[in-house]
């Protein structure tokens, strides 16, 4: 029988009071990792989505946004960005916008479950093709304890999960993630973490901005939405101690071309509505 | 369930004429509602009832037919579930610490998870590594709870690891990881946190290639005694929101005491004697702090005391500060001061509801005053 038959819908919950369904076409893969369960539906307003445990994390319509958001207001701000981590990230897409920037020479991606990178090459195969570009290493690992026996340096480092708290792995990590992800930034080096969805939970974006600005000169919000999950309106912090949010003249060089992300939208991403700054603690 | 339920004055009057006092009613249907509004309130989670605060064979067998499976901790509750019948797949021994002898005579019962939380209680699994499953309970302290379990248990979360991966490289299966924030937990909020510590470590030791596959949340569902309790639905549905959210696919047990035997049980004492002493009435029950009682010292717990004319609606002409203490010779068997009582008479009945957890587990008998009976009544 097939998934449109049985009216097949997935929800997202925001918090208590709020979620959103989306109708399924059909279910096309199902499995439980050691870590979580994982998804891939057709959907019939986003195209294919991946969930983990429950939660879209990737869909066909809005990925180039959640991808482009994180990746170029940073890297576009950095005069050689040579050296890229990204926590998280194992289905490829961030990756994928990073591998634009020619002259990027390591891209090291920190993925805990191996199995998301396999179902991902299997069902969203460009963006799964990105993690074989011959600059990319492909860690698994949870990410607080890669960064806390790792002494590299990074000259950009990008959090692709919903929040930084949600990879920070306070079990069996005396030291907070947010330092560690300060010693691991090289100079002049930018760090992008998103904080949440601050329409449905901004104390909890609140917290880690205030925790992000005092440990760099700069943190910064930005602001993008993937319009077709009603509501994910991210905020996004973006950090550094020597560089600001402002585009670097010569651009880096990058290839392709970007269904989002232009110059002339960086400063309005950065540009936030009152309320916003207000619920962020920024006025 | 409120606060102020106690149950019919008529009925505490017969079983008292029946029976004698004091005594203690045992209503195993109460056990049983209790069990299912809990099963209600944590859909999909295995309830294994910890016997400790009331190892009652009517109580188990009341559970055993709901459907429940039991916490264990020593050989004396394996011989009561054992006698009750009860198949041993649906026990866990919960208990930190234990001799060769406890480890095999659960093993002989057919009982084979235990929970271990130190290097050395390990090896004393590695005779019965061939049969034994551990959970490898967790230290999470909370100030919230009244009885703080993760004091005297537990190991520290960032030790957990290895004591997992040596288990593994002696050859001792770990099933998952177990925890206690706490009894008489006043929110859930412990919970949920340890929740999602677990799943951390769940993940750390999938990149170890150790795949757990059970998770037990413990105890510490709260019960209401002199001070209202968040309902049992408020209380748990942030920790089903967590479960489904960390560990859908998982087992999940739960190792529930008080929420279930709490409300099961109520005590009636008697009027042994009285005295004036400084201007203050001084009453002497037949039960005390080394009887029923003596969850106020181990548990912490307050319990109402009310003069059962009081339930049967006489209306006092006024009330003194009173003492009530128990019958043993030790002047610490006090149980309240300063209580507004009206004036009592040798042999006048006094009602203590939510009497079932802590309460007869924990009596003595000092002095050779027996425990008190307890006498089923439904
Ligand atoms: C290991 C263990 N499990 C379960 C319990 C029962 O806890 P509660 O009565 O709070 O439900 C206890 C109480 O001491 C315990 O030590």
């Amino acid at each position: 029988m097939s998934a449109e038959s049985l009216h097949l819908w997935l929800e997202q919950t925001w918090n208590e009071q709020q979620s959103l369904r989306l109708r399924l076409r059909s279910c096309l893969h199902e499995s439980t990792s050691p870590f979580q369960r994982i998804a891939v539906y057709d959907s019939f307003a986003l195209g294919r989505v991946l969930a983990l445990g429950g939660t879209i994390t990737l869909s066909e319509a809005d990925e180039a946004i959640y991808a482009e958001g994180l990746v170029h207001p940073a890297l576009r701000c950095h005069s050689a960005p040579r050296r890229v981590l990204i926590i998280g990230g194992g289905d490829g897409s961030v990756c994928r916008e990073v591998c634009r920037y020619p002259d990027v020479e390591s891209i090291t991606v920190v993925e805990i479950d191996q199995t998301v990178t396999e179902i991902v090459r299997e069902y969203f195969p460009t963006l799964g093709a990105s993690l074989d570009d011959p600059r990319v290493d492909l860690v698994i690992d949870d990410a607080h304890r890669f960064l806390s026996t790792n002494t590299d340096c990074w000259d950009i480092i990008i959090i692709d999960a919903d929040s930084l708290h949600s990879t920070a792995n306070h079990v069996v990590q005396p030291v907070p993630i947010g330092s560690l992800l300060e010693q691991r930034l090289a100079q002049g080096g930018i760090l992008v973490a998103p904080l949440g969805l601050p329409a449905f939970a901004a104390s909890t974006c609140r917290d880690q901005l205030r925790e992000l600005a005092q440990r760099f000169a700069t943190a910064a919000v930005y602001q993008f939405t993937t319009p077709s999950m009603i509501g994910q309106q991210w905020a996004v912090a973006w950090c550094s101690q020597e560089r600001v949010p402002e585009l670097i003249e010569p651009a880096p060089a990058c290839t392709g071309e970007l269904e989002y992300w232009a110059p002339d939208l960086q400063a309005s991403l950065f540009a936030l509505p009152r309320h916003r700054q207000r619920q962020l603690g920024l006025a | 369930m409120s606060i102020n339920s106690y149950p019919d004055p008529a009925l505490l009057r017969a079983t008292v004429a029946e029976h004698g006092v004091p005594v203690l009613l045992l209503s195993c249907e109460t056990i049983r509602s209790q069990y299912r509004s809990l099963h209600e309130a944590l859909p999909g989670v295995e309830l294994h009832y910890a016997l400790k605060p009331l190892p009652h064979p009517d109580v188990v067998a009341a559970l055993a037919d709901e459907g429940a499976s039991f916490d264990l901790a020593t050989n004396g509750e394996v011989d009561v579930v054992r006698a009750a019948g009860i198949a041993p797949e649906r026990c866990i021994h919960t208990h930190p610490i234990k001799r060769d002898g406890d480890i095999s005579h659960a093993l002989a019962y057919g009982c084979t998870t235990f929970v271990v939380d130190n290097p050395y209680e390990l090896d004393k699994f590695l005779p019965y590594r061939d049969q034994a499953e551990i959970l490898v309970r967790i230290s999470f302290r909370s100030s919230d709870a009244v009885v703080d379990l993760s004091y005297k248990f537990g190991i520290a979360p960032d030790q957990a690891l290895d004591l997992i991966t040596k288990a593994r490289d002696m050859g001792i299966k770990v099933r998952g990881l177990c925890f206690h924030v706490g009894s008489q937990s006043a929110m859930s909020y412990k919970h949920v946190e340890a929740i999602g510590f677990c799943r951390q470590l769940f993940n750390l030791a999938a990149l170890e290639g150790i795949e757990l596959d059970t998770l037990d949340i413990g105890g510490g569902f709260p019960v209401p005694y002199t001070e209202p309790v968040m309902p049992i639905d408020d209380f748990c549905r942030p920790i089903v929101a967590a479960l489904e959210r960390d560990f859908s696919g998982t087992r999940i047990l739960a190792e529930p005491g008080r929420f279930i035997s709490a409300p099961s049980m109520t005590l009636v004492s008697s009027v042994m004697g009285k005295s004036e002493r400084g201007g203050t009435m001084w009453y002497y029950l037949d039960d005390g702090l080394y009887g029923s009682y003596s969850g106020k010292l181990y548990d912490h717990c307050n319990y109402q005391i009310i003069p059962l004319k009081l339930l049967e609606g006489e209306e006092p002409d006024e009330r003194r500060p009173s003492v009530i203490a128990g019958p043993t010779c030790d002047s610490i068997d006090v149980i309240y001061e300063g209580q507004m009582l009206p004036e009592l008479e040798c042999g006048d009945l006094l009602v203590s509801p939510m009497m079932g957890a802590y309460t007869w587990a924990t009596a003595t008998e000092f002095n050779f005053f027996p425990k008190t009976k307890i006498v089923r009544v439904d």
